[in-house]
């Protein structure tokens, strides 16, 4: 592209923006508009309330579908919005890889190039050194915006806050000018285009990269190989420190391991002891034995049998059982803990507690102490009853008795449009040649059918209000829950 | 006393004001007026939204919280009427017809910068036309968010506040129209020299 071209380009541009920011619209005389704002406000008081529904999407924010290569975007800039990053992407993907579409295009406009290249991290460290050289807090001459690099001139997206249209281009950078962009910038051009204030300011922000740039000033390299020892120097040092410190605090952590178990073992008895107590006096001498027992008949239990199992006959959490013999969970399993503790976890089948186990607390949940659906539903906070007729477990809140779960509150906008949709043609064979607008109020019951139509306008004052009525009423929306649904239509002739 | 702002328009248009509510309407409906017909495309329709945004805000006047300006407010209905009612038309129109309406207006507009040189005339007509092409051609997403913020003249901030999204998003939105736009005129012969 010659310079030429780029300059008709941006006077494109330029032209475009003046006409788009000049456009009015057919405009009237004061009388005439306020004469209209008397009837909107006398339409305002006079229309009936609307439906919550359709004022509350109306009041939401218009439902856009999101662009091609926007959602990319807002990925890539999290957080306040950064036109920059996104008028550069834009530019490198339709310029320096036109090939490369992965990203379909827009089906609006017919583009160049979508595409969807990530960028390399080559280019996003120039990006940055750039952005970072060009920043106002840095002092530079620079008056280039960070938006505008890296970026012809006409590429350059509005500033955030624009209420006149865009200026048109800020004056090419020299490494760039008379150049087709191809979105790939240049280093090595840009290192000798720099100016020594850039240079300083962007090694000051990077004191670690000194070795990449700068070779001509002698005074900036030296003292930036002198930061970089520093810091070297500093990080040594700062390493040394964390590798004692981690000793000492690994010996205090092993102390403090120490102590918690002997705390833990020394406390352990009382602590059973309360348990027991807490529980209540169905079973006291059976728990304070449960731990001998266990220590006695452990070594005495037969190996394990390997067949037999069901889910039934299991015992519900032998070894928790004979540990805390007085939680009533289990279904009174434990009651007898010598031979809880005698019947090994996997051999449960030979001696299934429930059976021998004499009337204990009551089961929480089902008959049965091994009951998995019962001990299920309870997890999930179901209610003790059962269904009578099917034993199943009845939900403790939230079921839905009606068992309609797949009827929607009201019916949605799409069914709306389709119902209405398909009836609208005979309503409008009934407005023919009408030089007005008709609006009708369509109520559905919630069987989906109409129940009620209102016409107005037009059709009303003309006769037409039946035939409207009429066709409108073949509309169905289908089922929803709620008692009514009202949309309004304006049949246009 | 100076001019109620609209705050306080609202305010007593909730209290049941309703020369207040006419006050909004009056400070306002040019501008909706105004973005409906971009959106829209037809006088007519454009009229009916109007009127309709103002009803509908008037009957939600206490569903306003005021976390934001009554205007962004009204703009909002009036977005939301004008792609309901761009998607409730049942064609889609393919080509601009000579008598679009938004032509008119602009080149009215234009015309005092050039005097009466008729092969001018001609060329602006020309190039309004194929911009209107191309505007049709656009997204709802990209028109809606160009019409906000280069015709209506709308903020970045005012523009992601009136469609719910990052200042960045309508940034890119319009970048990305303004990049269409010019494609498409480029495509239709108007270079440099038809600028």
């Amino acid at each position: 592209m010659s310079p030429q071209d780029k300059t008709d380009k941006t006077d494109l541009g330029a032209k475009v923006d003046k006409l788009l920011g000049t456009w009015p619209a057919p405009t009237l005389d004061d009388a005439a508009w306020e004469e209209r704002a008397a009837s909107i406000v006398a339409a305002a008081q006079a229309a009936p309330r609307a439906d919550d529904a359709a004022l509350t999407a109306l009041l939401a924010p218009p439902s856009l579908s999101p662009e091609a290569g926007e959602a990319e975007r807002l990925v890539a800039s999290e957080g306040p919005a950064r036109p920059v990053l996104s008028g550069e992407r834009t530019m490198s993907q339709q310029d320096s890889n036109p090939g490369s579409s992965s990203v379909k295009p827009p089906e609006s406009m017919p583009t160049s190039a979508a595409t969807s290249k990530r960028p390399s991290l080559k280019e996003l460290a120039a990006r940055a050194s750039q952005a970072g050289a060009s920043r106002p807090s840095i002092p530079g001459p620079s008056s280039i915006p960070p938006a505008a690099i890296s970026r012809p001139p006409s590429e350059v997206p509005p500033a955030p806050v624009s209420r006149t249209p865009m200026p048109s281009a800020p004056p090419p950078r020299p490494s760039e000018a008379g150049k087709e962009d191809s979105g790939v910038v240049d280093l090595n051009l840009i290192n000798k285009t720099a100016t020594a204030e850039q240079i300083a300011a962007a090694e000051k922000a990077k004191p670690a990269t000194h070795d990449l740039a700068f070779e001509g000033d002698e005074k900036v390299a030296a003292a930036s190989a002198g930061n970089v020892k520093n810091l070297a120097e500093a990080r040594e040092k700062k390493a040394e420190k964390k590798g004692s410190g981690a000793t000492w605090g690994i010996l205090v952590a092993v102390v403090g391991i120490a102590a918690g178990v002997a705390i833990v073992m020394r406390g352990q008895p009382s602590k059973q002891d309360t348990t027991t107590a807490n529980v209540g006096q169905d079973k006291p001498q059976v728990a304070a034995e449960a731990p001998k027992a266990v220590e006695q008949k452990i070594a005495e239990a037969p190996p394990p049998a390997s067949t037999g199992l069901s889910l039934d006959s299991l015992p519900t959490e032998p070894s928790a059982d004979a540990q805390k013999p007085a939680q009533p969970t289990g279904g009174g399993a434990a009651t007898d803990s010598k031979v809880a503790a005698a019947t090994p976890p996997a051999g449960g089948a030979d001696t299934p507690p429930a059976a021998t186990a004499p009337a204990g607390p009551a089961p929480t949940i089902g008959a049965k102490p091994g009951d998995l659906a019962g001990a299920m539903a309870q997890a999930v906070g179901g209610s003790n009853e059962k269904n009578d007729a099917t034993g199943e477990m009845v939900p403790a809140a939230g079921g839905n008795k009606g068992g309609n779960q797949t009827i929607p509150e009201q019916p949605s906008q799409g069914s709306v449009a389709s119902a209405v949709g398909a009836v609208m043609p005979g309503a409008k064979a009934c407005v023919a040649g009408a030089d007005d607008v008709s609006r009708a109020q369509i109520t559905f019951s919630s069987g989906g059918t109409v129940t009620n139509v209102s016409v107005t306008g037009w059709a009303a004052s003309n006769g037409q209000s039946g035939c409207v009525k009429g066709a409108l009423k073949g509309a169905n929306v289908g089922a929803f829950s709620k008692p009514s649904f009202t949309v309004g239509v304006t049949i246009r002739p | 006393m100076g001019k109620p702002t609209d705050r306080e328009l609202v305010e007593q248009a909730r209290a049941g004001n309703a020369q207040a509510f006419g006050t909004l309407v009056q400070r306002h409906q040019r501008r909706i007026f105004r973005l409906a017909f971009h959106l829209v495309r037809t006088g007519a329709e454009a009229e009916d939204v109007t009127q309709e945004t103002f009803v509908r805000a008037y009957q939600a006047l206490d569903r306003f919280d005021g976390r934001s300006e009554p205007f962004t407010w009204l703009y909002r209905i009036a977005v939301n009427l004008s792609l309901n009612a761009i998607r409730a038309r049942k064609t889609k129109r393919d080509a601009v017809p000579a008598d679009d309406p938004r032509i008119e207006p602009l080149l009215a507009e234009h015309r005092s910068s050039h005097g009466s040189d008729p092969a001018r005339s001609a060329q602006e007509r020309q190039l309004t036309k194929a911009l209107c092409e191309g505007i049709d051609k656009l997204s709802d997403t990209l028109r809606t968010t160009l019409v906000l913020v280069c015709i209506d003249g709308m903020g970045h901030e005012e523009a992601a506040r009136v469609l719910d999204c990052p200042e960045g998003t309508v940034a890119w939105r319009v970048h990305e129209a303004r990049r269409k736009l010019r494609e498409h005129l480029e495509k239709q012969g108007f270079g440099g020299d038809a600028a």
